[in-house]
């Protein structure tokens, strides 16, 4: 982002998240300092494997999760900070879609009842069910369906319904954890079609967590690559997939499958060994000086901080300057 | 003569609404030392075919009609104690989740010893130093420790090594992994993938990669084999089909995913859904969605015969189909 940027919809900042757990006297640092902005109509796509932190994040972005330390700023407001009323008078802007479609939806309630519900709670008398079609509508979802209740509906039909009630308060960001991962390859598809129709239209902001960098890749304008709780690279997705700048984000590209024929893939490095260590117990200095195969002795003590590198990257590693690390073509 | 040849295969399921048939007309062939992928979607049959193969269907509520050659033996026609012999020692599965297939209360190392001695007259202490060997085998650091530990104790990607070493243990001629990876961390997804692929090389066992992601199949397997609504739509070589699909299905699977090169533009998306067992339609089961259906469609397809490739489309030939590069010519 250039210096007179507009000011940033959601700036998270120094966050930390911890668990305690039980018979260990150190809580888990589930998340350990974690920062980023997100602009005004940007998709910023938040990358990791299980352990890495990254629906913790979501989670406190959403106050599902207790914020131990650092802050989430929402519009020049310290969401955060918020108490009661105050609390759910702004939770409105912040809306989310879940992973399980099916586990997200009252089994009772049809369509336009789930629809409705939202608008119903945020205090809407008027135009309740005008709004609620409306939303409907938006998503791709045939009126039709509206009296069904989700167990006469698809994986897919079911996501849009909850798109729709995310939709319904009009938030200014919406935050979706791994919400296409439980999809089949073709409705995956219009599901992620429908958020970048979102974004594009609505001009909404959208902080999409997954674990496939593939989907990541093609919604967000922007990507942070998470490892046991901290970030270790954000840059612009363009510029992580064809020319990464942590080994962690090489490794991660190195290892998801291409669906090209053979004579079409990317020459790509050798894939890392062993399993992330727990984020109980991280290992000290780099986090992924572990598996990392251009460890060198620094990184096993000291703790690299995440900083600026070329134009538009933040990296987290020692010899982010020297690393000629190995993308996917453009 | 093949490792395993799936003839006419058709399953049969009792529901409450009566007889269903799930699978139909399947034929695959899988030589010695082959990885052949068999892909769709939820519904379409790959599993139930893999159970029925493993004779792992209830009895009561499923019939399997055609043949199964194992190494030339009919697994339909055995007795349920001869098929109890086969299994784990001539054909082995791996499922998705290996938390549910492993015994919780047991050490690994003791699920890997009976499973020795239920195919082999050897000693306890004989089948401890095969045990230990053999999950040295699957890449499993210190096999000697971890053989006493408990599932829980081990991550989900070390979870799935001890399965892939119970299920080679008796080196079987076949191994159907079905979802192998699906639960996995990209990058112990690649070190798994990677291992079968060796293991079948130095083996020559023939596996059957049941998967829903096309990008594992081009990595890992020679040849494909695509179902839908119970049934192989299309069987040909991973590159024939990723350059050149003949069938609108794989072309629609190949298109729905993210590539870079189409980065944050609609996606295509097979409309509809895949229509459920009791409501068939009599001609091609994918004409419903399919964009190119025409009125000989409506008539029953059979998988014909092209070059070297199955296809079950009559309008295969003169149809040119999207594959998984940009340009006019794929």
């Amino acid at each position: 982002m250039s210096a007179n940027a507009p000011e940033p919809l959601l700036v998270v900042s120094e966050l930390e998240v911890r668990f305690r757990l039980p018979g260990q006297r150190e809580p888990l640092r589930a998340v350990d300092g974690v920062s980023f902005e997100i602009g005004a109509s940007e998709v910023f796509g938040l990358i990791g494997e299980s352990g890495s932190g990254k629906s913790s994040v979501a989670r406190a972005v959403l106050r599902l999760a207790p914020i131990a330390h650092g802050s989430v700023t929402l519009g020049g407001t310290r969401f955060d900070q918020l108490r009661g009323r105050e609390l759910r008078r702004h939770r409105r802007r912040v809306q989310m879609v879940f992973q399980d479609p099916h586990e997200s939806l009252d089994p009772r309630m049809t369509v336009r009842e789930a629809v409705r519900e939202p608008l119903r709670l945020g205090g809407g008398r008027d135009g309740v069910d005008d709004r609620a079609l409306e939303c409907i509508e938006r998503v791709g979802l045939d009126s039709n369906l509206l009296d069904r209740r989700p167990n006469e509906l698809s994986g897919g039909q079911k996501q849009r319904v909850n798109i729709a009630r995310a939709l319904a308060l009009e938030p200014e960001l919406l935050v979706c954890d791994e919400a296409v991962s439980a999809l089949d390859v073709s409705v995956r598809a219009g599901i992620i079609n429908l958020l970048l129709s979102l974004q594009q239209d609505l001009g909404i902001s959208i902080l999409f967590i997954s674990h496939d960098l593939g989907v990541v890749a093609h919604l967000a304008d922007r990507i942070g690559v998470m490892y046991l709780g901290k970030l270790a690279e954000v840059a612009p997705a363009e510029s992580l997939t064809t020319r990464p700048r942590h080994p962690y984000t090489e490794a991660l590209l190195a290892a998801e499958p291409e669906a090209r024929p053979s004579a079409y893939r990317t020459p790509r490095p050798p894939v890392i060994h062993g399993d992330a260590p727990s984020a109980a117990h991280p290992p000290a200095g780099c986090r992924f000086s572990t598996r990392c195969p251009y460890v060198a002795e620094r990184c096993r003590v000291e703790e690299p901080a995440l900083r600026p590198v070329g134009p538009d990257a933040l990296v987290a590693c020692h010899f982010a300057e020297e690393l000629q690390l190995a993308g996917r073509r453009g | 003569m093949s490792a395993l040849e799936l003839r006419n295969l058709g399953v049969h399921l009792r529901t409450t609404r009566g007889e269903v048939q799930a699978v139909r007309d399947v034929d695959l062939t899988v030589a010695e030392g082959e990885v052949v992928g068999l892909v769709g979607e939820s519904g379409s049959g790959k599993s139930v075919t893999a159970l029925a193969v493993m004779g792992l269907l209830p009895p009561g509520l499923s019939r399997t009609t055609g043949a199964a050659l194992l190494q030339g033996e009919d697994l339909l026609s055995l007795r349920p104690e001869e098929l109890t012999s086969v299994r784990g020692r001539d054909i082995s599965m791996i499922f998705q989740e290996p938390m549910t297939a492993l015994d919780p209360v047991f050490r690994v190392g003791d699920q890997i010893v009976e499973t020795i001695r239920a195919h082999q007259k050897v000693s306890r202490r004989a089948a401890r130093g095969r045990c230990v060997e053999v999950l040295g085998d699957v890449g499993i650091p210190d096999p000697s420790s971890r053989a006493r530990a408990y599932p829980h104790q081990l991550s989900g990607g070390m979870r799935q090594r001890v399965m892939i070493a119970m299920a080679l243990v008796a080196e079987p001629a076949v191994l159907i992994a079905d979802e192998p990876t699906t639960a996995l961390d990209v990058t112990v997804q690649a070190q798994i993938l990677g291992l079968l692929h060796d293991l079948s090389r130095e083996h020559g066992t023939a596996v059957v990669l049941i998967t829903h992601d096309l990008g594992v199949v081009a990595e890992t397997c020679s040849r494909i084999c695509t179902m839908y609504a119970g049934e192989v739509v299309e069987s040909c070589r991973v590159d024939d089909a990723l350059l050149d699909p003949q069938h609108p299905y794989t072309s629609g699977l190949i298109q729905a995913i993210p590539r870079s090169e189409k980065r944050r533009q609609p996606l295509f998306s097979i409309p509809g859904r895949v229509p459920p067992l009791t409501a068939m339609p009599e001609g091609c089961r994918f004409a419903p969605r399919c964009a190119h259906a025409a009125s000989q469609c409506l008539e029953p397809q059979p998988l014909l015969a092209i070059g070297d490739r199955d296809v079950r489309c009559c309008r295969a030939v003169e149809l040119s189909l999207p594959g998984a590069l940009p340009g006019p010519a794929s």
